[in-house]
This record gives structure tokens, sequence and C-alpha cells, in this order.
């Protein structure tokens, strides 16, 4: 019985055509070709975060929560800070006692270097390193778009 | 590290796919062997993450597939794709296909293997904007939608030019395959 429908008669022609097409052999100069490319191609060891396996994934997270309380409890207050470490080093050597006196001080000169000069503008600086970091983004994302023509894979 | 073996084994499985791929959607085949070997390229740089994976032919296909339609809007006119002036793209493959009364003794003396190379050759001959929608619908099985969307073109203007390809390609199947 004939189909009522001849568009899709042609379609399902042409499918079942081109179908039954056997696969194009790919030239046989592509592999070594390829071989070659790969050979000469610098290869980075580094791996995206997210394929990392998972107990490396987590030591990662534990560490780095580690150096952000720490780095948070000096911020917040470095004289205890200090205080406490000096506790800790005196009592495993005596000398340390008087060294990290001398690193107190030295921390104290900085404290007034940081609030008079860098300080009044960190905001402003801050400010702008985002700003310029963004529209690097931009001009690298729009420079892809349309100079290479790229699409997402 | 990758092992160059393993990979070059990885390449040889895959690499008929990907030139197919390839040399369908542009249609030229100096152009897919550059396109496939970038792929191959993309693959090796991510082999750690695909190599094992059952979704490897997909990765491949769909890189392949979006480097074929970077080159294409890259290095051809893409109003090709926007066009309404198919006739004179038209032309020239119609003009280039055998005459019916003269060619049909010589046809019919031709194996399978003429016929499919006739078919190839006739889809490879089609323009971009025929060639391409139909390649992605009856080899790599995507929808209209689908294709409309990867190729920024309305779906009325894909369905239009894929009716015409087709029936170019029926017209090759009629004097080569006898189908009507």
């Amino acid at each position: 019985m004939a189909s009522v429908d001849p568009d899709r008669d042609e379609r399902d022609a042409v499918h079942r055509a081109l179908k039954a097409l056997p696969l194009p052999r790919a030239p046989r100069t592509l592999l070594p070709r390829v071989m070659v490319a790969v050979g000469a191609a610098p290869r980075s060891n580094a791996r995206p975060w997210f394929t990392w396996p998972l107990h490396w994934q987590v030591a990662s997270i534990a560490a780095m929560t580690l150096i952000v309380a720490a780095l948070a409890l000096v911020v917040a207050s470095p004289e205890a800070s200090l205080m406490a470490g000096a506790q800790l080093a005196a009592r495993v050597t005596p000398h340390a006692a008087a060294t990290v006196e001398r690193a107190a001080g030295l921390a104290d000169v900085a404290r007034t270097l940081w609030e008079a000069l860098i300080q009044p503008v960190f905001f402003y600086f801050f400010v702008w390193i985002l700003v310029m970091s963004a529209a690097c983004v931009a001009f690298g994302a729009a420079l892809g778009r349309v100079a290479f023509g790229e699409i997402a894979q | 590290m990758t092992d160059p073996g393993i990979f070059e084994a990885f390449v040889r499985e895959y690499q008929d796919m990907v030139y197919a791929v390839a040399v369908r959607l542009l249609g030229n085949p100096v152009e897919a062997e550059d396109v496939a070997q970038t792929v191959f390229m993309r693959a090796f740089e991510h082999f750690d993450e695909i190599s094992a994976s059952p979704a490897a032919p997909g990765w491949l296909k769909t890189v392949a597939t979006n480097l074929c339609l970077n080159h294409l809007g890259r290095y051809r006119s893409r109003w090709r794709f926007f066009s309404e002036m198919q006739q004179e793209d038209e032309a020239p493959f119609e003009a280039s296909l055998p005459d019916t009364a003269s060619e049909t003794t010589a046809l019919e003396s031709a194996d399978r293997d003429a016929q499919h190379a006739q078919l190839e050759d006739a889809l490879r001959g089609l323009p971009d904007h025929q060639r391409v929608p139909l390649v992605l619908f009856h080899f790599e099985d995507k929808s209209y939608q689908d294709i409309a969307a990867l190729l920024n073109v309305s779906l009325a203007k894909i369905k239009t030019d894929m009716h015409r390809g087709r029936a170019t390609l029926r017209a090759v199947l009629a004097r080569t395959h006898g189908i009507r």
C-alpha cells in the first residue's frame, strides 16, 4: 500500500540509502600525522581539580581549610597569635622566645606600614584588579567568539 | 603520562569514524583530514578522562562536528547558510549529474561499490547549507530543532534546504539504484 506522505517516503528512502553507505576510510596518512603532532606537542601534567582522585580532593580541601583558618586567626588577632606562638616556642626551646619577640617587633613595624601606606588605597586597588580581570576575560571571550569562531565543546 | 602505544591504538580504532564525520560535513577530504587531526589532538589533551570512557566515541563525534562547523563558518561564506540563492549553488551540480538515457547502460553494469561511491560523491557535492543539515540528521541522528539551533538558522530554512538536498540525492538514487 502506498504511503500518503511523499515527503516522508522520500526522507525514508534517502535515509536508508545514506545509512547503507560504508564508512569512509581515513587516509593512511592520518595516523602518522596525528602521532607526529602528538609527539611534538608539549603536554602539561597539570590536571583539573575535579579530575583528582577523591582522597586527594579531600586532602586538598582540608589543607586549604587549615591555611585559611590560620590566616584568619592571624589577621583577626596578630598579638594573640604571636603570643600563642611564643608560648609554644618557649616550651620547645628557650632561644625561640627571643626570636618570637623580635618577630613581634617586626610585625608591629609591618602593621604600621600597612595602616599608613597600603590600607587607605587597598580597597580601590582591589576593585581595580577585579575590573581589569573581568575586562580581560570579556575581551578573551569576545576574541575567541569573533576571531576564531569558537563553539563550545 | 599517556602511553603513545595506547594512544595510537585509540586513534587507529576511531580514525575512520572521526574522518567520516568530518569528510561528510565538510565535503572535502583534505580539510577533513586536517580537522580529524585536530580532533585527535584534543583527545590527546583529555586522554586521561576519555580513554577508558564508554562516551569516547560520542565525545569524538561532538568535537569533530563542532570543529567542522567552526571550519565552515571561518573559511567559507557564512551567508551560504542563510542565502536563498540556491539556484546558483544547485545549477552546477545538477548539470554534472549523468544524463539518464546515455548513462543508464553503464550504471546498470556498475557494482554496489560504484553506486555507493556515486551517492557519497553526490552528498559531498551538495552545497554546504544542504549537506550539513542532511549529514547531521541522517548520520548524527540530530533532530530538526537541534540542527536549527546548532546552525543558528530558522527551522523552516533547515527543512527547505534538507528537502532540496534530498530531492537531489533522490535523483541520484533513481539513476544509480533504480529507486523511484
